[in-house]
């Protein structure tokens, strides 16, 4: 069963400028897909439209069975908090709230989540630990370290753990390393790799470095999907 | 839930955010501090005299008059003769005439030379009379009543000895220290200018000028106490009279006597219609003050507009990350706005306290350089529209960054780096 699928996806930042023109696009339930192109390329835009913060001028976008693209804005926004992780580049966390309370966050807004996080550990604030521990941030967990005292590396993991939470069905990683050095990054990657299999979700990673496409199932080209952009790109 | 969130967010910016506190807390005391002696000014005013119907003096304004017979503010520009007030006084229409002479001192309260009829006649407030505290109206010549300000602030009890000076002003040149008076009895506080007032007999006024001429001492004429009270102590003039009328009807009948009265050029006005232009003079100067202190609590909000719209910049990836995790456009609105209100709600409180700390402080400044009795330096009940109307405007203010809070992550997405 495919996890998402775009059908005749067009998005332009302004018009007669089309970023993202998908013609097709499907990824399978489970399925750990990479997505590469190159900067300037229209990764971080397509990622809006599949998170639902961008609503393309034409095409459907359907996630775990349901068309956001026809769905009302406060909608989506619901849909993006039960449904979707999400890992940015840097600055995941909020530097005022602890580790457990970001991890925690992602449960904030979505009841499911936080329904399931019960369900799997006992309450949100233990499960938030447990996905913290495997993540191998004990230490930082048990000294109460702020966010801020974290390395870079330690503040994605942490952001694994919130966008792990509760099971979301799909994750979504905008080059998640590549403020990593090259074995943090690949401990990163591997770890994140372990975590979503558990889980059984999805995860579409997207970055400009084509050396991390072994660690993947799939990986995609932009420029072989996109049929817009193909030709301004850098 | 959010609110927690909020809360966390505002406290990791406490530095600049209570510069922002402190901007509206100033600005809330100024607010408060105004509207309590707006109110206090016009209450006191209110209460400084009631019972009685007209005020003698020489011919001037209404107001000087009113001002330096009740208020003790400012000086006459002339006596009136005692003949005159002997003359008002025996009108077949008056119940009552109390003298007033001013012009001594003691330790910076006015002197008030009058007759012992003054406590028995003169009302403040609701017709509320004068009521002895300790003691009794004055008896003998070297006899004092002092007010309860005068007693509490110099410790006197009903034997202490005074003496007076010459002159008004607590930096008084002449001293007439060989006339001590004895305190016979201490009024009960009334929240008016009698509170700090020295009473003394009008022959008493005489007795302690004998043997002085146009402010100072004769020399080489010491006149003994005992002389003094053998001499005939009949006042030739006075400062201004109260008068009480048998019937209210005849009330403007004598003023329009006293006014076109040919031997001497006087002046009767009603308490009540001198209070009115008081008043009139007074409300310019109040609707100024409230208006200067409403464009600082303005000034107050729009610094904090400015600080939440800069913070804003910082606070995008802030944004972002909960856009990310769900958090709807409303969510990041309401973030703003509560911070706005906490903020105000916090600075309010604060210019509250801190209107009742400075009015506690500026209290006695007040009662004596200015004669404003401050009855109770709490807030009143009638200041919560006005207080709410702040923090309303302060919630309100947030409503704006909101709204451009929700512009920004619209227009971000997910893409803002930090
Ligand atoms: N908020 C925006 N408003 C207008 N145009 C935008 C906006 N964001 C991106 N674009 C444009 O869309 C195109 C794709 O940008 P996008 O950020 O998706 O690229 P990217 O592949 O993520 O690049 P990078 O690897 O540098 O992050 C660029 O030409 C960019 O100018
Ligand atoms: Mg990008």
């Amino acid at each position: 069963m495919a996890t998402v699928t775009l059908d005749q996806v067009k998005f332009a930042w302004k018009p007669g400028a089309p970023v993202i023109d998908i013609p097709k696009c499907e990824i399978q339930s489970g399925e750990h897909i990479f997505i590469q192109g190159p900067s300037g390329s229209g990764k971080s835009t397509l990622l809006n439209l599949l998170t639902g913060l961008l609503l393309p001028q034409s095409g459907e976008i359907k996630i775990a069975g349901c068309s956001i693209t026809s769905l009302s804005p406060s909608e989506r926004d619901r849909f993006r908090a039960d449904h979707v992780g999400f890992i940015f580049q840097m600055f995941n966390l909020l530097p005022y709230l602890s580790l457990r309370d970001n991890v925690m966050l992602a449960c904030r807004f979505s009841t499911l989540r936080k329904q399931r996080a019960i369900a799997q550990a006992g309450s949100v604030a233990q499960a938030a630990d447990q996905l913290l521990i495997e993540l191998g941030l004990e230490k930082q967990l048990s000294k109460r370290l702020p966010v801020a005292e974290l390395s870079v590396g330690q503040q994605q993991r942490v952001a694994v753990a919130r966008a792990l939470i509760g099971s979301p069905d799909v994750l979504i990683a905008d080059e998640p390393t590549s403020a990593l050095d090259r074995t943090t990054r690949d401990t990163f990657i591997q770890l994140l790799l372990k975590e979503v299999s558990q889980r059984n979700s999805t995860l579409l990673l997207v970055s400009h470095d084509d050396t991390l496409s072994p660690f993947f199932d799939r990986t995609l080209s932009l420029h072989q999907i996109n049929c817009a952009g193909a030709s301004d790109a850098i | 839930m959010l609110f927690n969130l909020a809360l966390a967010s505002s406290w990791s910016r406490r530095h600049t955010l209570f510069f922002v506190v402190l901007t509206i807390a100033l600005s809330v005391a100024l607010l408060m501090g105004v509207e309590k002696i707006r109110t206090e000014v016009r209450d006191s005013f209110n209460r400084s005299v009631s019972g009685t119907d007209l005020i003698v003096g020489a011919r001037g304004g209404e107001l000087q008059l009113i001002l330096y017979s009740i208020f003790h503010i400012g000086q006459a520009s002339n006596n009136i003769s005692w003949a005159s007030f002997e003359l008002i006084k025996s009108n077949k229409n008056v119940a009552w005439a109390e003298p007033i002479s001013l012009g001594d001192s003691h330790k910076g309260f006015r002197v008030v030379g009058t007759s012992s009829g003054f406590f028995e006649h003169y009302q403040t407030g609701q017709q509320q009379p004068l009521v002895f505290q300790k003691g009794m109206a004055f008896n003998d010549l070297f006899d004092a009543v002092v007010g309860a300000d005068v007693a509490r602030q110099l410790g006197y009890q009903t034997g202490s000895r005074i003496t007076l000076s010459h002159g008004i002003g607590s930096a008084s040149f002449s001293e007439h220290d060989d006339r001590p008076f004895s305190v016979v009895g201490v009024l009960k506080s009334t929240g008016t200018p009698i509170d700090q007032s020295v009473f003394i007999s009008s022959e008493a006024i005489v007795a302690i000028h004998d043997g002085w001429q146009s402010g100072s001492r004769i020399r080489g004429q010491q006149v003994s106490i005992e002389e003094v009270r053998k001499k005939v102590l009949q006042p030739k003039e006075l400062t201004a009279m109260l008068v009480g009328m048998k019937s209210k009807l005849s009330t403007f009948h004598l003023q329009r006597q006293i006014n076109n009265y040919k031997a001497e050029p006087l002046q009767a006005v009603l308490p009540g219609v001198a209070l009115q232009q008081l008043w009139q003079l007074i409300r310019v100067a109040e609707n100024a003050l409230r208006l200067v202190s409403g464009a600082v609590v303005l000034a107050g909000l729009i610094g904090m507009l400015a600080v939440l719209l800069t913070s804003l910049g910082a606070r995008r990836k802030e944004m972002a990350i909960l856009r990310s995790i769900g958090a709807r456009p409303w969510h990041i609105i309401i973030l703003l706005v509560f911070e706005s209100t906490l903020l105000s709600v916090i600075g309010t409180l604060i210019g509250v306290l801190l209107s009742i700390g400075i009015l506690i402080l500026a209290k006695p400044v007040l009662e004596n350089q200015f004669g404003l009795f401050i009855q109770s330096t709490g807030q009143s009940l009638d200041d919560i529209p006005l207080l709410a109307g702040v923090v309303l405007a302060g919630a309100a203010t947030g409503l704006w960054p909101g709204y451009r809070a929700y512009q920004m992550t619209a227009a971000d997405g997910l893409t803002a780096r930090c």
